[in-house]
């Protein structure tokens, strides 16, 4: 028997979605404030529709729903699933309103795959777009990537327990600090340092290759928020490619990898313990993988000899496998280029890498590094235990921040989430089949939806099926989420029809 | 004699040659030049048109990006080109590699505030470039301002200020309920 759920559940849960959606209103001042500067009045009006929609939404529901009482662990799931449902549908009102897109769900799926860090976007005529318009979205990758859970633990939410199980349930489990609150700060410190470094440098380098100032800086930052966050998005529709820099695309690999790289790690380097890097399960997990990916994409490319040149080979492969490996989705090649010009091989390579994704409690999507790392153990586990007498004890570890024994706990935590993660890409690729899109391409594109990456071949189009474009929002909603707080808030919902 | 006459043909024959060759390159090059290929064709086709002097049209968008003494624009064949108030889907185009005073001309850049002019550009389409590290491109050895860009006027929303203020107003009322209800 399901026990149905109480008033006092629902209250909590609307009161702290509330407090979500109210952090989703002030992060619209700031492409407000940019089209106040470039004098795009039109956009301001949207971001201050959008803005305003938030705070009387969140208002609302933090008055009628007020609430003292700290979350319980069903509870902090349901929020995290719940109000990013509501931030995609309110963050929607900016970008339906500029006029750049077919319908709300499409709005929607852009807003969803910016706060997932997908970086597949349905926005139409994307090269005449607002300054401000082009910010909303690279501020919607940078603030996703760190969790919109985050922000509210940031600024607006007080108490500890239920912050944390809020903080856990939007997919992050790494307590850098004791205390969550000051969790979710060192995490704000780590991005926004690295936002400073990152956009100047390489605003500097589109300066120096040509842009003009003002722009150089506006294109340092937004690459930079995509980068970071592994989002994928770009301010023009040549994506990386627009910039024809290799200086920048160097620059971007390292962001995207350290953008890719768990928190936890970054926060034990930040506190001077630099051999980690070296040790920690996620960067070896990390360093085999990408180099399987490179090599069946390399062996791909070279069978059809597409970059005859050697650098332009190696320069082409590694920043795909970099960028579908961090789940950034940056491309540096016409998207049906991946069809018509790479061909399965190489595509297999590609949706190898973004499959996988990069590290837990980073930026990135994907089954993650730890858990393909933990898994490998296992299998080491199992062999040793055959090649040893029965008597014998074999104990396995790995090393991530501390040496940890390898327990079934880890082994059926992490295969719990690669099958989810294998299920969603499945389903997303049976529908495209279904519509009509040739396997490969519509497995290629599925990968990339469901583990927040963002490459394309051409499937994800404004032209795609409605029936299409809402599983793969429900495929970017669960993989950034990692399932438990979608199953959770299922859960909830069938509790609250069914439950006695 | 007859190795003398292949040395020295006579005149006819000489005019001849030249008629010939005259014919071939107007055969070879004129059509070529004339033939707008669209960068959707170049795309799914990249094999075919390697290495090939191609005509491309399109809206300039973005930057001019000058490198030394050349410099890349991109260049958008998409309907927004030549109807840019409907919605018809992504945005496609090609990058054009050219000289820097080749683009002196070019006024209006596409952007939001802008339309671009509409250039044709005539040069060799590289489907991975080997001078620009696999870059799919096109060498531009011509290029002329087909249609001027202009400003684009984005008419006030009045109807959107009203929404504004009326939701401004709702969220300033909750605000205030939120402090009476809920003092701290």
């Amino acid at each position: 028997m399901i026990p149905r759920p109480r008033a006092s559940d629902f209250k909590n849960i609307a009161y702290y979605s509330g407090k979500v959606v109210f952090g989703v209103g002030f992060l619209m001042a700031i492409p407000l404030v940019v089209a106040l500067i470039f004098q795009e009045w039109n956009p301001a009006l949207d971001f201050l529709i959008g803005m305003f929609s938030c705070f009387t939404v969140g208002l609302f529901l933090q008055i009628f729903f007020h609430s003292k009482r700290d979350l319980n662990w069903l509870q902090g799931l349901v929020v995290a699933s719940f109000s990013w449902l509501l931030a995609v549908a309110l963050g929607a009102i900016p970008h339906y309103l500029s006029g750049h897109f077919g319908s709300y769900v499409d709005a929607c799926f852009d807003v969803m795959s910016g706060y997932t860090t997908t970086g597949l976007y349905l926005l139409q005529d994307l090269d005449h777009i607002s300054y401000a318009l082009n910010t909303w979205r690279h501020v919607l990758t940078y603030v996703g990537g760190q969790g919109i859970i985050v922000i509210a633990l940031t600024f607006l939410v007080r108490g500890t327990g239920g912050a944390f199980k809020m903080y856990v349930a939007e997919g992050k489990e790494e307590k850098l600090l004791p205390n969550i609150i000051q969790t979710a700060r060192a995490i704000w410190l780590i991005s926004l340092s690295y936002l400073a470094v990152g956009s100047i440098t390489l605003g500097i380098i589109m300066i120096c290759s040509g842009m003009s100032t003002v722009r150089g800086i506006l294109h340092g930052i937004w690459v930079f928020m995509g980068a970071w966050s592994t989002g994928g998005f770009a301010p023009q529709s040549f994506n990386i490619g627009y910039y024809h820099s290799f200086l920048f695309e160097i620059v971007v690999i390292v962001l995207i990898m350290v953008g890719s790289f768990n928190f936890a790690l970054h926060w034990a380097i930040w506190t001077g313990n630099r051999r980690e890097i070296y040790k920690n399960i996620e960067i070896i997990s990390f360093c085999v993988t990408i180099t399987i990916a490179l090599f069946i994409t390399t062996v791909g490319l070279m069978r059809l000899d597409v970059y005859p040149e050697l650098m332009a080979l190696f320069r082409k492969g590694f920043f795909h496998i970099a960028s579908g490996h961090t789940g950034t989705g940056f491309m540096t090649v016409q998207v049906r280029a991946f069809v018509s010009q790479w061909g399965e091989m190489a595509m297999l390579g590609v949706i190898m890498a973004m499959a996988i994704g990069g590290s837990a409690c980073s930026t990135a999507g994907g089954f993650k590094g730890l858990r393909i790392g933990i898994i490998f153990k296992a299998l080491i586990h199992d062999i040793k235990k055959i090649l040893t007498p029965e008597t014998a004890v074999v104990v396995e570890k790995f090393h991530h921040i501390k040496d940890t024994v390898l327990s079934e706990k880890h082994i059926r935590g992490a295969m719990l989430i690669v099958i989810s993660f294998i299920a969603s890409y499945a389903l997303a690729t049976i529908v495209g089949v279904y519509f009509g899109y040739p396997l490969i391409e519509a497995l290629f594109d599925s990968v990339s939806a469901g583990s927040n990456t963002g490459l394309s071949c051409g499937v994800t189009s404004p032209s795609m099926p409605m029936p299409m474009k809402l599983v793969y929002i429900m495929v970017m909603w669960m993989g950034r989420l990692e399932f438990m707080s979608i199953f959770a808030l299922i859960g909830f919902i069938v509790a609250a029809v069914r439950g006695k | 004699m007859r190795k003398r006459l292949r040395l020295r043909p006579p005149k006819t024959n000489i005019l001849n040659s030249v008629f010939i060759a005259i014919i071939l390159v107007l055969t070879f090059s004129v059509p070529a030049m004339a033939k707008i290929v669209s960068s959707e064709e170049l795309v799914e086709n990249a094999h075919l048109y390697d290495g090939e002097t191609i005509t491309f049209r399109g809206e300039v968008i973005g930057d001019i990006m000058v490198r030394k003494d050349h410099a890349w624009i991109h260049l958008n064949d998409d309907p927004y080109a030549e109807q840019p108030s409907k919605l018809a889907g992504y945005n496609t185009g090609m990058a054009i590699w050219c000289k820097a005073s080749n683009t002196e001309r070019i006024n209006f850049i596409g952007n939001y505030k802008n339309r671009g002019d509409i250039v044709e550009v005539t040069g060799v389409f590289n489907s991975a470039c080997p001078k620009h590290a696999g870059d799919m491109d096109i060498h531009a050895t011509n290029i002329k301002i087909i249609e001027p860009g202009y400003l684009i006027e984005h008419k006030f929303q009045t109807d959107k200020l009203w929404w504004a203020l009326v939701l401004s107003f709702a969220a300033v009322a909750l605000l205030i309920t939120n402090k009476l209800r809920h003092p701290k």
